[in-house]
């Protein structure tokens, strides 16, 4: 008996090895005699698989002592603010093993962990009591970070995982629907996010027009949305920044993973060119979705054409154990086709190399420059008047960072320089023979610097502070023909008086702009804390539309005398509390934004092929302001969230020449004024890899200039319009489902696949996108109608693999 | 439709409307929706606050001959068309100095004519219109210049076409249309010449001839239809520079009842200035938007009538002064490739009630005169 007993003790042990984790030797930082009072000090590093040289993503690190713990981010980071003590910590990660690191701390020290694949994988119990803190820990107020596991487990579009769908659950983000590309961030416009692929900025990133985002997310490995305190680190843009991260190759074996679906596939191949030194990663997407229009019994569709691709490539070079260098490669390119009538294509090409290096036990440096293009045709291929129309932005950016770790601080210093050069409006004649006049309107270029400092500073226990101070000097270059009107604000081309011409790289306009940037964390107790924070962010392009959406055709247009920067002044204040270990997180936030400079179009406005497009332009005054409650459950059989936002976006263009209001100078609401925004979000675990889940919102209708009245003109019915935004469409409503079953894997588990099922729209609810006016047959007065967009359940099915 | 257009004359600043890059919206919408097959249009109650009371302008001034119109109503907060404005005092200027007062038509309630005995419209002269109400409120037009006609309408014809379309019901029916194209010379141009062709059509309509014993014979009714706006064809010559315009499609008819008798297409070109370009140009926006992300926001649409008085006030409409050629062509019963039944010709077999209302009533259809054309 006693023999059984020692056997299962034995047993016990050797199972409950991985799990306790592997003990090491204490590691000291710092001196005895430095310990001074009841002071805090910082740890950091990063936590990898050295196998793989995967850095590893949402690690988790506890400190039992102090009952508290973090997790590491996309990058492998971790970063972890203690008194002076000792302790061990439990670092661990799913399917990895468990190491327990005793150490001593008497100073902030830098310590990395890398973390061996285990042969036996984690209970669901133990991955459960690993639960971070982040949204407290975290100084900075309205921080949303997503993994692509926690994305994967979203109900799908078409089986399509999708980046920016996953953001419009989250609270204080929406969009006007589908088929719309770009998202909103608290009240914001889609121009004013920047959106960084790998700190590369990507000016579209929608396929098919919304339908699809530009990310494979085979190849991402998650993304941070900064939609309140922005670090000085980033700017440009006046609203959010969405920091979407790529993770590197497979270091020691090849990998390949994908997936198959009906109207688009994936493929990533990953691994070693030079084992543990250098390492690829080849992403492929393609869609082929002509087979479904051929399917549709209407000549003109079964004429079409639609398709997109994008492709990643990323090296990753380790030059010695300090420095690294990473080369990326991001292309894309969309295609529409409608029979022999019209047709558009966009396209992206981007090129980053960046190198990092460790210049002491406190001091990383990261240099990181890149080299993008972006273009847009639109083109009819038949008739007299056959044409394509081509523009686009060329752009180079280059960052210098510097990331220094004294006591109490983590400081990130650097210089950052952005050369937007706007591709020439150029009309051609598609073919010879037609009556097109080709023409060229060359566009404007600008160059802007920017210098930064931002401190995460731990005052105490309770109080953290996150500052940063970012200076951005803006300049317009030729080169350039300036007209000058004889009011400047009035601008009309029957009161242009002048032209200056600038010659190439001739100073044109400057502008510049100091953007301080401010975070306090009061740490309430263990699970709660308040935040505020305050902001200011200048934007020196814009992306101007005259569509009720936006479109990928819209233009990006840079500063100009006549077009100042946009200036976001916001202001956030959220208390974060988590319940029961952290099982429960939840936050209640308001924000205030104000924003000068704010352009809106006038009424019919013309602006493709324009030299002049301040003509068509009116600056205003902009203001978003509301709230956002997020609860959500991080463990459990059932987990997921619950947000809601109320939040209200406004615009003013008051002017005392009548000719430049709008609505009488009157505060009216932007077109993605939704002031209510309800997202539920569940997850149902059916078996360690099989899950189900749903999605279910509701957002307020969005604004909408209506039909007041009707009159006839020569035999017409012309419909007479209120003023701008003035009526809302019907509200939005939709519940998605999925199931992702596991199939069946090989013992020695080198293949994996699922399939995954999805019902987006469930109800088939016919949600407006838009109210539009026709006459029905036969009758004069006009009616209203409504456009759905997906009018009916879509329900989909895609085969992933991984080996 | 093939379109031109375009916003600004100066010869230096090149725009271009979207129209012209993106001149057939409704493709947009339909590629936009076979991307997302599960698309549909409905109708739905879309409630609104209408206003009321608004004075609506509709007419123009040219250099035709014979009557000229001009209708003025007021806008109602129903959803109809507006009420008709009998009572006013419509009198139009001249640069010259001479003015011709308009008369109320009391057979078309809100239509004043204009019988040309002082005025009559030559290129390169001015005019306005001066509205006064029985309240007293006074409205004008803004004074436009009369362009000359500088391109030629060369030729007219038409075709047949075979097309698909997806009924209410959802079926896929074919129909046949007549399409009507126009040549047109247009090197005499300059950069300043903005043109818009309009289609009038004109069919015959005989009604049912039943023996009575006094041999009473039902006059034919004359019936004039017009393709919607939408179809607006527009050119501007600031950014085109084709020389000739060949086979331009002015209108496209199903090929249905109007077309047993004798079918005219009348096209008419005008020459106007810039603003009334853009104020056409607008309308078509307006009229094309299919609620798609690519349609142009809908805007109030300003004309060119004022409130002499009070600049605030909106008055809608435009009354435009242009100058006009026109050219025409009749289709008959034999031209056409269909075998249409003369669904009013008397036959003893069928009853009273199997024809259809038109025909022992030829006015009740909409637009319908016993005036016979003078071309007809």
């Amino acid at each position: 008996m006693k023999s059984t007993h020692l056997f299962c003790l034995i047993l016990i042990c050797c199972w409950s090895y991985p799990i306790l984790g592997q003990e090491r030797e204490v590691i000291t930082f710092g001196k005895f005699f430095a310990k001074k009072g009841n002071r805090t000090v910082f740890l950091q590093g990063v936590i990898s698989d050295p196998q793989s040289g995967k850095l590893l993503a949402d690690a988790t690190i506890q400190i039992p002592e102090l009952k508290m713990g973090t997790a590491s981010d996309s990058s492998g980071k971790y970063r972890l603010v203690l008194p002076v003590g000792t302790y061990t910590l439990i670092v661990s990660h799913e399917g990895m093993r468990t190491i327990r690191q005793p150490i001593i701390l008497y100073d902030d020290g830098i310590l990395d962990f890398g973390l061996n694949a285990q042969a036996y994988t984690l209970r669901d119990v133990v991955i459960e009591s690993t639960m971070d803190d982040e949204n407290v820990s975290e100084t900075s107020a309205g921080v949303n970070k997503l993994r692509v596991k926690e994305i994967r487990a979203l109900p799908t579009f078409m089986g399509e995982v999708d980046v920016i769908k996953s953001l419009l659950l989250l609270p204080g983000v929406s969009s006007v629907g589908e088929g719309a590309s770009g998202f909103n961030v608290r009240g914001g416009r889609i121009d004013q996010n920047l959106i960084q692929l790998e700190g590369a900025t990507l000016f579209n990133p929608s396929h098919a027009m919304g339908f699809f985002s530009a990310f494979n997310s085979d190849v991402v490995d998650g993304f941070t949305l900064y939609k309140g305190n922005v670090p000085a680190q980033f700017g440009g843009r006046a609203s959010s920044v969405l920091d979407v991260q790529i993770r590197p190759g497979n270091f020691d074996r090849f990998s390949f993973k994908g997936g198959i679906g009906i109207i688009s596939s994936r493929f990533v191949a990953e691994g070693p060119i030079k084992k543990g030194k250098t390492s690829f990663l080849l992403g492929l997407r393609t869609s082929y979705s002509d087979w479904i229009l051929r399917l549709i019994e209407q000549p003109e569709i079964q004429e079409s054409s639609a398709s997109f691709h994008d492709i990643n490539l990323i090296l990753n070079h380790k030059i010695n154990l300090n420095n690294t260098l990473t080369f990326s490669y991001y292309r894309s390119k969309d295609f529409f086709r409608y029979a022999r009538e019209f047709g558009f294509a966009y396209a992206t090409n981007m090129g980053s190399l960046v190198w990092k290096r460790i210049l002491s036990d406190k001091l990383s440096s990261t240099t990181f420059a890149v080299m993008g293009d972006y273009q847009s045709q639109s083109f009819v291929p038949e008739g007299v008047l056959a044409f394509k129309l081509d523009n686009g932005i060329r752009y180079y950016q280059f960052e210098q960072d510097l990331f220094f770790v004294p006591k109490n601080h983590a400081i990130h210093a650097g210089i950052e320089a952005n050369l937007y050069d706007m591709k020439a409006d150029e009309l051609n004649k598609w073919a010879d023979g037609s009556g097109i006049v080709p023409q060229v309107v060359d566009k404007d270029k600008s160059i802007d610097l920017a210098a930064y400092v931002n401190d995460e500073w731990k005052l105490s226990n309770r109080l953290s502070l996150n500052a940063g101070l970012r200076y951005a000097f803006y300049q317009q270059i030729g080169e350039e023909e300036l007209f000058v009107y004889e009011h400047a604000e009035n601008r009309t081309l029957l009161n242009i008086t002048d032209t200056l011409r600038f010659d190439a790289w001739e100073p044109v306009h400057a502008y510049q702009g100091l953007e301080p940037r401010l975070s306090l964390k009061w740490q309430l107790g263990g699970q709660s804390a308040l935040k505020l924070s305050y902001n200011r962010m200048n934007q020196y392009i814009h992306l101007v539309s005259n569509s009720t959406a936006p479109t990928p055709v819209d233009i990006w247009q840079v500063s100009t005398p006549y077009i100042p920067p946009q200036r976001a002044d916001n202001y956030s204040i959220g208390l974060y509390q988590n319940f029961y270990q952290n099982v429960f997180e939840s936050s209640i936030e308001f924000y205030y934004k104000r924003i000068a400079n704010l352009i809106d179009y006038k009424d019919f406005p013309d602006l493709l092929l324009n030299n002049h497009i301040e003509t068509d332009l009116i600056s205003g005054t902009g203001r978003a302001y509301g709230g956002e409650v997020y609860v959500r459950r991080k463990v459990g059989r059932w987990t997921g969230w619950i947000s809601y936002a109320y939040s209200r976006s406004e615009i003013q263009l008051a002017h005392d020449d009548p000719d430049l209001q709008i609505n009488s100078g009157d505060w009216y609401p932007t077109s993605y004024d939704q002031p209510h925004n309800l997202n539920i979000v569940g997850k149902r675990q059916l078996d360690k890899k099989s899950f189900f889940s749903f999605h279910f919102t509701y957002r307020t209708g969005r604004p909408i200039t209506g039909l007041i009245s009707t009159y006839t003109l020569n035999n017409s019915a012309i419909p007479h319009f209120s003023e701008r935004n003035q009526y809302r469409i019907p509200d939005y409503i939709r519940l998605d489902l999925s199931v992702l079953l596991a199939l069946r894997t090989k013992p020695d588990k080198s293949f994996d696949s699922n399939i995954s099922l999805s019902i987006y729209n469930l109800f088939a609810r016919k949600n407006a996108f838009s109210v539009f006016y026709r006459r029905p047959n036969r009758v004069v007065v006009p009616k209203a109608y409504k456009l759905a967009v997906l009018g009916s359940a879509f329900p989909s099915i895609i085969y992933n693999f991984n080996f | 439709m093939v379109s031109f257009s375009r916003k600004e004359g100066n010869k230096d600043l090149k725009t271009m409307n979207l129209s012209l890059v993106l001149p057939s919206v409704r493709a947009l919408l339909a590629i936009w929706l076979c991307l997302c097959s599960g698309a549909c249009v409905e109708r739905i109650d879309f409630e609104v606050e209408r206003t009321a009371g608004q004075l609506v302008v509709d007419g123009g001034f040219t250099n035709e001959e014979g009557i000229q119109r001009i209708r003025l109503g007021e806008t109602v907060a129903v959803v109809r068309l507006p009420l008709p404005v009998e009572d006013a005092h419509v009198r139009l200027y001249e640069d010259s100095g001479e003015f011709e007062d308009y008369v109320h038509d009391p057979e078309e309630p809100g239509t004043y004519l204009l019988h040309g005995t002082k005025i009559q419209g030559k290129p390169g002269h001015s005019y306005f219109v001066e509205i006064t109400l029985a309240n007293g409120r006074v409205y004008r037009s803004k004074e436009e210049e009369m362009q000359p006609q500088q391109a030629m309408l060369d030729s007219i014809y038409y075709d047949f076409s075979l097309e698909k379309e997806i009924s209410s019901a959802g079926v896929v029916i074919e129909n046949t249309y007549i399409n009507a194209y126009i040549d047109v010379e247009l090197s005499q141009l300059d950069r300043t010449t903005f043109l818009r062709w309009d289609v009038e059509e004109v069919f015959l309509l005989t009604p049912t001839d039943e023996p009575d014993p006094f041999g009473f014979v039902p006059p034919p009714c004359y019936v004039y239809q017009y393709p919607s706006a939408i179809d607006l064809n527009l050119y501007d010559g600031s950014v085109n520079d084709i020389g000739r315009l060949e086979g331009l499609k002015v209108a496209s008819q199903v090929l249905d009842w109007t077309f047993q008798e004798k079918h005219y297409f009348t096209v008419k070109q005008l020459g106007m200035n810039q603003e009334a370009f853009d104020y056409w140009d607008n309308v078509r926006d307006l009229l094309t938007n299919v609620g798609s992300i690519f349609d142009t926001p809908p805007a109030p649409l300003s004309g060119n009538v004022f409130n002499v008085n009070d600049s605030s006030e909106e008055v809608l409409g435009y009354f435009g002064v242009s100058s006009v050629s026109e050219i025409r062509f009749a289709v008959l019963r034999q031209d056409i490739p269909l075998d249409q039944v003369l669904e009013c010709t008397y036959s003893q077999d069928k009853y009273y009630l199997d024809y259809p209302a038109r025909c022992w009533d030829c006015l009740s259809v909409r637009n319908s005169t016993y005036t016979r054309p003078d071309f007809f």
